[in-house]
Order: C-alpha cells, then sequence, then structure tokens
C-alpha cells in the first residue's frame, strides 16, 4: 500500500500517486504466475517442432513414458478437443468468414518452428526435460513458404485448405487517380517492417489444479480472463467449469492475449487430477510464442503545391505466419490508420495478410495501427522535402479535425490536438545539439500518428465492475481485470477514491479472477482504463447516489449536499461515520454495494463486404514526438540524444502511470527501430536468446521527456483517453527522420541496424556533405 | 535454457584441479561461469564434471619490470577498477568496460575469456596488443606459450587437455606509448561487432610512431594481430589520411564471415574504423605522455 497520504478534499483523480502493488513488486513479494506451488504438483513441459513446415509421420511417447517420474504424455488425439476457435469479425478467409484456426498440438503437419506437439507432466522439472528429450518425432520435411508475396503465388504450397490468403481488406474513397493527376508532386516508396517479440520480464507460467465441484482452476499471466471459455472448449466442459485467475502480471503487450500456457495446464489438471505448474524458458518464449507482424507497405501519396493531400495509393502485405490468430483484425487496424492523422479525399487501401511459416503472428502493442506510422510519416517527410516545406508544417496543413471521416468511413467524434501537440514539442525541442566529434552528424526527426483505444464496435463491449463498502468504512472493488503492469487496477482505485471519498490506502481491489470478479474484458487494446474505468465510476457513482440519499435523512440535507469524506458524509454542519451511515442504509434496504456495466458506443454492424464503412473504434489517441541522433557516418551506429514524446490523453487519472506508459512504449518502440528484430533463415528462428535478440538496455536510451496535454475530452472516465499503445507508433519513423536530416539517407526498412544506416551513407557517398 | 545434469567439484589447489581434470576427459574448469554456463543453458556445452576453480589462490597481480603478472582468476571487474592495473595495463582497464554488462563483470574472469577464446574477446585483443606470455600448468608442471601462439583456432588455444591457464605476463611498454580501444556493438552489452586494441609506440624523435602492435576481435575465427594493419603506422606519423589507409588496410586483411545478423563487408569497415579510432587514440595519448 502507498504511504502517499492524501489530504481531505483533495482530488485523487490527477494526483500522481504511488500505485498500490508498487512496494511489494520493488521488494520481490508480489507472487506472479511462475512464483505459486501446490502439494503435489505436476511439472508441465512441450515438446516443440525442430521443423518449420513437416508431416509428422510419428510421434513415439513410449521412452518418454518410461522415464521415471513421468506422470503423463499426451499428444493431439489426447486434447478432448484439439481445435482452438479465435473468434475474428474481419474478412477472414478461414473456415467461414468468422473463425481463426489453431491447434492445441500439432495434428499430422507442423507450420512453424517450436509448434507444441507433444505434452509431458511429470513429478520433477528433471524429469519433464528427460522425457521431452526422449520423444521421438518423425518429420517429413515439407517446403517452406517463407516469403509473403512467393505465398500468394500459384506455385507455393497451400499452408491451410483455404490457401495463404489470410484476410484481405479494400477500401477506395473519392477519384485516387483523378487525385494524383492534379498533384504538384507525388512521392512514392516501399517500407519494411520487422518481426518482433513483445520481450517482457515475466515469461509466459501458470499453475492449475482441479477445485471443489470439478472447477478447474488456471492461476496463469493472462491478459484475457474469458480463456476460460476457450480452455473449457479445449476440455469439453461446460463454459463454468472452468475457472481463470490471472495475478500481477509481469508484462503483456498483446503477447498474452492469445492463449500461452493456458490449454496445457488445462489438459494436464484435468486429465491427471493433479495441481500442475507450467514456465515457459526465454528461449521458447523467444521461439514460439506469436510475433508482431511484419508488413511490406508500398505508399504513393500525392499533395498539391502548398502540400495539402490529394491522393493516397497504400499497399499493404503483412506476414500473418503459420496460424490465423488475430491477423485479421490486425490488418482492419493497419486498415484503418494507413492513411495515418491527415486529411485526403482520395484513397485507396489494398491490405492482405497471409500464411507463411514463420511463427504466428499477432496482437503486440500498436496492434497493426503502428507498422503503418512508418509508411504514413515517411511519406509526409518525402513531401515536404519535395515540396520545400517545413516538415511540421505540411503536418499542420493536413491533420484531421473533429467531424472528419477516415477512410473508412468512422467520423471522428472529440477534438484533435494535434495542432497543439506539434507546438508544443517543437517548443521544447529548442535548440539542436552538436555532433560529439568528427565524422558524426546530428539531426531531429519528428513523428504524429492516431492510435484507437477500445475494441471494435461491433464486438459490443462491456465492462462490470463491483464496488462495496465494508463495515469499518474501508472500500472494496470487485473486477476480473488483469492488471499487467500498466496501473490497471490502481487507476481504479483512484476513480472510486475520487468519487466515495475513502482514501486509495483504504481501497482494496480484488483483481483478475473470472469466477469470483464481475467480467470486464480483456486487458488489450487500451481499453482498460477506458472501459473498467467507466465500469467503475459508474458503480461508484451509484453507489454514493445510493447512500447520499440515506445520509441526507441522517444529516437533515438535501442528498446534493452530502460530502463523503475520508472518514464519513458530512454536510450541515454535521457528519456521520461510515459505520453509522451503513447501518442506517441496512436499516433501509439500501445496500452497501453496486454492480454496474458500462457498454461501449455502437455503431453499424461490421458485414463481410468490401462495401461497408461505418465506426470501427470508440475514439483514438494523437500523438507528436521529436528525437533527436548523431549517427556515426563510419560505423552507422545511431545515438539517441533526447526524445519527446507529446499526447493528448484527455485526462490524466495517473500522471505518474500515464508518463510510464509514454515512457515504455517509447523504449519499445526505440528497440523496434533501431536494434530488434527476430531473425529467421528458412522459417528457422535464428534469434532464441537475448543475446541475438537485442532489446535496448539503459545505456542506450535517451532521456525521454513527456508531453502530457489534457484536453478534457475522451471516453474514459473523467473524459480521459487510452494510451497503452498509443505511444508506440512515433518512435520509429521520427528516427527515420532523424537519421535523414542527420546524413541525408533515407531509410526505408526496420530496424535501422548499423550496418543498414552504415550501408545507405556509403551508398550515398560517405556522408562528406552531412550537416 | 536447462543445463543437462552434470557433476561439481571444487579443488583446493591447482594440483587437485589438474588431476580433477585429467581423470575425466568430460571435465571442464569452471572460473567465472559466464560463458560456459549460458553454454550449458543453451545445450551447447555438456560437461559431466565441473572443476570450480574458485578456491584456487589464481587471483591478484604483480609487477614485473617491463610486465604485468595477472592471476588468470583476475575478474573483469578488478581490471576495469583498479587504480594500480589502470596505470600499469591501462589498455586491459580499458577494454573491460566493454565486456558484457556488469554482472559478466563482476564475476567473469581474464583466464577464463581467454581460455573460452571466443572471437569477439576484448581481453583477446588485450593480450595480443600487449604481447607476452601465457603462463600454462599440467601434469608436468608449469609452461609458457608466447601469446602471439595462444589463439590456435575457433574456440580454441594453446592450453591441452588436462592444462590450465594459471596466469597472463602482459608486456607493459614504458614512457613514449600510448593505448587505445574501440568497440563496435549492436547494443551495450551485446558481443563485439569488431573491435581494436592498439598499443603505440613513439620513436625516438617523438614525432613518428617506431611501432604498433594492433589487434581486432570479432572479424575472424579468433581474436588476431593484424600486422598489415601495424605496418601502415610503422615509422609515420599519424595522420587523417594514414588513418583512412590504416581503416583500408585491416579492412582487407580481415576475412570475416557472414552470418545471419551482420554481413562479412560490414564487420570489416567497422574493424577498419574501429582499428584506425584505436590507433588515434593511441597516439594521442603517447603524444601527451611523451
Amino acid at each position: 500500500m502507498s504511504d502517499v497520504e492524501v489530504e481531505a478534499g483533495s482530488r485523487i483523480v490527477g494526483a500522481g500517486i504511488a500505485r498500490h502493488d508498487a512496494v511489494e513488486k520493488v521488494q520481490g513479494q508480489t507472487v506472479y504466475a511462475a512464483d505459486f506451488a501446490l502439494p503435489r504438483m505436476l511439472h508441465a513441459m512441450l515438446k516443440r517442432s525442430d521443423y518449420a513446415h513437416a508431416r509428422l509421420r510419428g510421434v513415439d511417447v513410449s521412452a518418454a513414458e518410461a522415464i521415471d517420474g513421468v506422470v503423463a504424455v499426451y499428444t493431439a488425439a489426447d486434447v478432448p478437443q484439439n481445435t482452438v476457435w479465435v473468434d475474428v469479425p474481419g474478412q477472414t478467409l478461414e473456415v467461414g468468414a468468422l473463425k481463426a484456426r489453431s491447434n492445441v498440438l500439432a495434428d499430422e503437419v507442423v507450420r512453424y518452428h517450436g509448434e507444441p506437439v507433444a505434452l509431458v507432466a511429470a513429478e520433477s522439472e528433471d524429469a519433464a526435460l528427460a522425457a521431452v528429450d526422449a520423444i521421438v518425432v518423425d518429420y517429413e520435411p515439407l517446403p517452406v513458404v517463407d516469403d509473403p508475396e512467393h505465398a500468394l503465388d500459384d506455385d507455393a504450397p497451400d499452408l491451410h485448405e483455404s490457401g495463404n490468403l489470410l484476410a484481405h481488406w479494400e477500401i477506395e474513397e473519392g477519384e485516387v487517380e483523378a487525385g494524383f493527376a492534379g498533384a504538384a508532386a507525388v512521392v512514392e516508396e516501399e517500407y519494411r517492417t520487422q518481426f518482433i517479440d513483445h520481450a517482457y520480464l515475466e515469461p509466459e507460467a501458470g499453475v492449475a489444479w482441479r477445485d471443489t465441484d470439478g472447477v478447474i482452476t488456471i492461476r496463469a499471466a493472462t491478459q484475457v480472463v474469458e480463456h476460460f471459455r476457450d480452455v473449457a472448449r479445449i476440455l469439453e466442459l461446460p463454459d463454468n467449469k472452468v475457472r481463470l485467475i490471472t495475478p500481477y502480471v509481469g508484462g503483456g503487450f498483446g503477447g498474452k492475449e492469445d492463449m500461452t500456457v493456458e490449454p496445457y495446464l488445462g489438459i494436464v489438471a484435468a486429465l491427471t487430477g493433479r495441481p500442475v505448474r507450467m514456465v515457459w524458458s526465454r528461449q521458447e518464449s523467444l521461439t514460439a510464442r506469436q510475433n508482431r507482424h511484419a508488413v511490406r507497405m508500398r505508399y504513393r501519396t500525392g499533395a498539391d503545391a502548398e502540400g495539402r493531400l490529394v491522393a493516397m495509393d497504400i499497399d499493404i502485405l503483412s506476414d500473418g505466419g503459420a496460424y490465423a490468430l488475430l491477423s485479421a483484425l490486425v490488418l482492419l487496424y493497419s486498415t484503418t490508420c494507413a492513411a495515418g492523422p491527415y486529411r485526403c479525399p482520395n484513397v485507396r487501401i489494398s491490405a492482405r495478410t497471409v500464411y507463411t511459416n514463420h511463427t504466428p503472428c499477432s496482437a503486440m502493442r500498436g496492434f497493426g495501427g503502428m507498422q503503418v506510422a512508418l509508411g504514413y510519416e515517411g511519406q509526409m517527410d518525402r513531401l515536404a522535402r519535395e515540396l520545400g516545406i517545413d516538415p511540421l508544417e505540411i503536418r499542420r496543413r493536413n491533420f484531421v479535425e473533429r467531424g472528419d471521416r477516415l477512410p473508412i468511413g468512422q467520423e471522428l467524434e472529440t477534438v484533435v490536438e494535434l495542432p497543439a501537440l506539434v507546438e508544443a514539442v517543437g517548443e521544447r525541442a529548442g535548440e539542436r545539439p552538436e555532433p560529439s566529434g568528427p565524422r558524426r552528424a546530428v539531426g531531429r526527426g519528428y513523428a504524429c500518428n492516431l492510435q484507437s483505444y477500445g475494441r471494435c464496435i461491433w464486438l459490443n463491449d462491456w465492462s462490470s465492475a463491483w464496488v462495496g463498502f465494508e463495515l469499518d468504512g474501508t472500500l472494496v472493488i470487485r473486477i476480473a481485470v488483469p492488471d499487467i503492469g500498466g496501473g490497471q487496477a490502481s487507476s481504479l482505485i483512484q476513480i472510486a477514491s475520487e468519487v466515495l471519498g475513502v482514501p486509495p490506502q483504504r481501497v482494496t481491489i480484488h483483481i483478475g479472477d473470472s469466477a469470483l470478479n464481475p467480467l470486464t474484458g480483456t486487458t488489450t487494446a487500451t481499453r482498460q482504463l477506458y472501459m473498467s474505468g467507466n465500469a467503475v465510476l459508474k458503480a461508484s457513482r451509484e453507489l454514493r447516489d445510493a447512500l447520499a440519499g440515506v445520509a441526507a435523512g441522517l444529516l437533515e440535507v438535501d442528498a446534493e449536499r452530502v460530502e463523503f469524506g475520508p472518514d464519513g458524509v458530512s454536510g450541515g454542519g454535521a457528519s456521520v461515520s461510515f459505520e453509522k451511515l451503513l447501518a442506517a442504509a441496512a436499516s433501509v434496504d439500501v445496500p452497501w454495494h453496486v454492480l454496474a456495466t458500462h457498454h461501449a458506443p455502437k455503431g453499424i454492424p461490421w458485414q463481410a463486404d468490401e462495401s461497408w464503412r461505418g465506426r470501427v473504434f470508440p475514439d483514438f489517441t494523437y500523438g507528436c514526438h521529436a528525437v533527436d541522433v548523431e549517427v556515426d557516418l563510419d560505423t552507422g551506429g545511431v545515438r539517441l540524444l533526447r526524445y519527446i514524446a507529446g499526447h493528448d490523453v484527455g485526462r490524466a487519472i495517473n500522471p505518474v502511470s500515464v508518463e510510464g506508459q509514454i515512457e515504455g512504449a517509447v523504449a519499445m518502440g526505440l528497440g523496434y527501430a533501431l536494434s530488434e528484430r527476430i531473425v529467421f533463415e528458412e522459417a528457422q528462428n535464428l534469434s532464441t536468446t537475448f543475446s541475438q535478440y537485442l532489446i535496448p538496455t539503459a545505456v542506450e536510451m535517451p532521456r525521454i521527456e513527456s508531453l502530457v496535454l489534457e484536453s478534457g475530452e475522451g471516453m474514459g472516465p473523467f473524459n480521459a483517453r487510452g494510451i497503452g499503445e498509443p505511444p508506440i507508433g512515433p518512435p520509429a519513423p521520427a528516427v527515420a527522420a532523424a537519421i535523414h536530416d542527420a546524413c541525408g539517407v533515407a531509410l526505408t526498412e526496420l530496424p535501422f541496424t548499423p550496418e543498414r544506416v552504415a550501408t545507405a551513407i556509403a551508398v550515398a557517398g560517405g556522408g562528406d556533405g552531412a550537416g | 535454457m536447462f543445463p543437462r545434469p552434470f557433476d561439481y567439484a571444487r579443488p583446493d589447489s591447482v594440483d587437485e584441479a589438474l588431476a580433477a581434470l585429467a581423470a575425466n576427459p568430460g571435465a571442464r574448469p569452471l572460473a567465472g561461469g559466464q560463458s560456459l554456463v549460458p553454454m550449458m543453458s543453451l545445450g551447447l556445452a555438456a560437461p559431466d564434471l565441473l572443476v570450480d576453480l574458485a578456491r584456487l589462490p589464481l587471483a591478484g597481480s604483480e609487477n614485473g619490470g617491463g610486465s604485468v603478472r595477472l592471476g588468470a582468476l583476475t575478474r573483469h571487474r578488478e581490471l576495469e577498477r583498479s587504480a594500480e592495473l589502470a596505470a600499469r595495463a591501462p589498455l586491459a582497464s580499458e577494454a573491460a568496460r566493454f565486456i558484457g554488462n556488469p554482472r559478466v563483470r563482476n564475476r567473469g574472469t581474464l583466464g577464463g575469456s581467454l581460455s573460452h577464446a571466443d572471437p569477439a574477446s576484448e581481453l583477446g585483443t588485450v593480450a595480443l596488443a600487449y604481447g607476452g606470455q601465457a603462463v600454462i600448468a599440467g601434469a608436468g608442471g608449469e609452461r609458457t606459450v608466447d601469446l602471439d601462439e595462444f589463439f590456435a583456432g575457433f574456440f580454441e588455444t594453446a592450453v591441452g587437455a588436462g592444462e590450465l591457464l594459471t596466469a597472463v605476463e602482459l608486456d607493459v611498454p614504458g614512457a613514449g606509448s600510448g593505448h587505445g580501444f574501440h568497440e563496435v556493438a549492436g547494443r551495450a552489452d551485446d558481443f563485439a561487432t569488431a573491435a581494436a586494441a592498439a598499443v603505440l609506440t613513439l620513436d625516438g624523435t617523438g614525432a613518428a610512431c617506431a611501432t604498433v602492435r594492433l589487434a581486432l576481435a570479432g572479424v575472424g575465427d579468433r581474436p588476431l594481430r593484424v600486422e598489415a594493419g601495424e605496418a601502415v603506422c610503422a615509422g609515420a606519423a599519424i595522420d587523417a589520411p594514414l588513418l583512412g589507409r590504416l581503416a583500408d588496410a585491416v579492412a582487407d586483411a580481415v576475412s570475416p564471415e557472414d552470418d545471419a545478423f551482420i554481413s562479412a563487408g560490414y564487420r570489416k569497415r567497422v574493424a577498419g574504423a574501429c582499428a584506425a579510432r584505436a590507433v588515434e587514440s593511441a597516439w594521442t595519448r603517447a603524444r601527451e605522455a611523451a
């Protein structure tokens, strides 16, 4: 519990108080998923495929089963329902329109390196490891598809019955060719982004057991407690016989949005009746868990002589990897955001995602909305150079405004503060630094973006929360929110505290339990503050209203004049303790708690039809970033000197958490810009340790300055906007612009490794003329 | 990420350690464990027996006339932080700062690093740029090997089966000399894309370089001296055009291989840049000291 004292009457919302879970975390006392144990617990491990594409001629588990301490070895045939269906609204071609299929354990064919083939449960980790080694898999290697362009060729082997085109979106608004015909400048470029890993601190882990009444209970690191339903289907159990508990999670970033350990834990617990733990090693996590989509984007953008956009033609091809997972939705985000926060009357967007034998791609912070920032911002910088207009000025001339429609048909309902953000960031950036020595060049880059918060409208998203008093005047919040380290739970405490007067130290929140807490939806899509925050706000206000009515009678004042304070209610010069108020409430049948549900706004239901246009998301968050870099002209090394990140967050519920989200996303985005990449060779993952997969360290990170603008407009509680994902978009294009500013080379393929930078400088003539 | 089962011994003397190593062909000595243990976790090494050298009296340093003797168990952190070593063997101090991260440097040892012989080893370049002797103990007693002959190939050294590297004697130059080190890596604690170490001695006039010993890491099957680069500098005053020729000569002389992350061509280019910067630093320091 935080030691921060908050004076009575001060506002809690807007205060940068320490999170209630902070002290336990820094003291190492938080019981994360892997830290939990039960008596007689088994240890589960997976046998994973050595091949990226092969037919399984046989899986011989006899030697593994014979090992002392091995309790069970399961293959696909042992899984009650081996097929996992991800319900993905989108123009998917996989098995009808709406479902994406993958397997719990590989059946007949493995389609990526590291795909689970068999599941082992043993009395010890050593026995489980020995059993995994002892499983003999007879592979018949099949041709590998590792190039998304080639995946669509006639001679490419089909990885799934439906072919290799997983999903597509097509949009055409206005008269695109006529728009280009009237353009004063047209720039055309191809951009490429890489596969990356979520690289959270906490690898995938959990413990499961069969609890009272046969309820399979799984305590696991996940962003989605609603996966209890998926596990129930796999186990062929009723939904209400599986319970998912998520303790505080050591990072998600979308990597724990799809299931990881949950099905395997459920299978062992259900089939053996024993408690079981599964912890993936970092190597497993880096090898075989879903990645961010690598995307190839072709942009053609036209503007008039003043730099106003007149036409865009955008072609997006994303590598979805071996199974569909959430690729269709990720592609929808790319499609929605492809034109950026800019107004353009004539836009064509063609977006496809295809199957390959790469690790399946799925959710990751930014969710398809961030890759395209490299494209749309790169185009703005190219147009600015072509037309001789300042890069911030050309953006200013094109920003969308409230009331505008994005190409997909969504109208922007809240204020777009990009002009103010550009102004503030430009002003803060000030003078450019000097190079540190000869053969070094300094440059500055800017990038803006938009990123949605909240799930797709047609998913009819809702969030429930229970808020109630205890007799001693403490407050309890019950809500199944998974807290993945972003302060999801502590923000809810602040909201309830704000409304009900109880100081944050006297609020306890019970989170992440699908059976005992009201379901509130996934910790994904930058939706928890927005959705759960609104649910807690609604419950708190309803509770306050109900109790204020009782208090009004005790205090002999109007209900509107009742004040809620740390110890009770007051009004008209009198005060009553919570204890007395609650007793009085009970006597007149007013409950001490409220269960409330917040529903997201509605829109036109989505249809599997290319002419569909409408509202996709509740709303967007906008940002403008600036970065200063120094480029080593001999080695191509890029040193980050300074970073400024401005966002309109509507209202900062906890400014420290807001800054934490901005700084974290920027650091992640800078790793994406400069060093992180999953390297495949013939679809074999070669970057399976952190000595090959280079996440930046504190040494590489510059000072990150957050500029938080509060417009007072947003769809979250107290008009907050979501900030979890949005700041990850601008870093890569901002760094690209800064490198160009430093040494005149325009990089288009992420990451901008020293080798790529040096090669571009050499091609351009050695950087001698750099300024 | 799980080592296979192994036995473990922690002898109290060099002789006991040598006996344990000689008795078991599957035994491997364990010093700081910063390379061996990760390799075991990754399944790249599976020794039957680890002979932990922690109790052996092989840490510490002594000054000779023109040399410094460093015990094999001298930790990187000691090289990095000891003011005395920084004064006597400043190249070792400077290079040590580029090894891994503080956690690695707190445990990793000089002897472990040299015996492991990673081609990207910073301390390998230090040993070659100073020159001197490796002291190797075996069943028949101690022998010495010229450091120029120490690295024998890809992760191979002059240390034979059943032997241990116990100390290194570095030849440290006196007045009128300077050192330089430069490394390029994908990230602060990443393996070097290339690294260069130089020890430069001025001629009698102080206006030109008499000799340079120049060693590179990351660009071959082992840490290596690049004599073609040394020849460019010998007898010359170091200036920008010479450094350009030096970079080209080094790039031409080394023959790294392509890997999935970095091309051979880029490593050659970086090797040249590192060599030029290391020699430039050594020249500047030598002139300032003169």
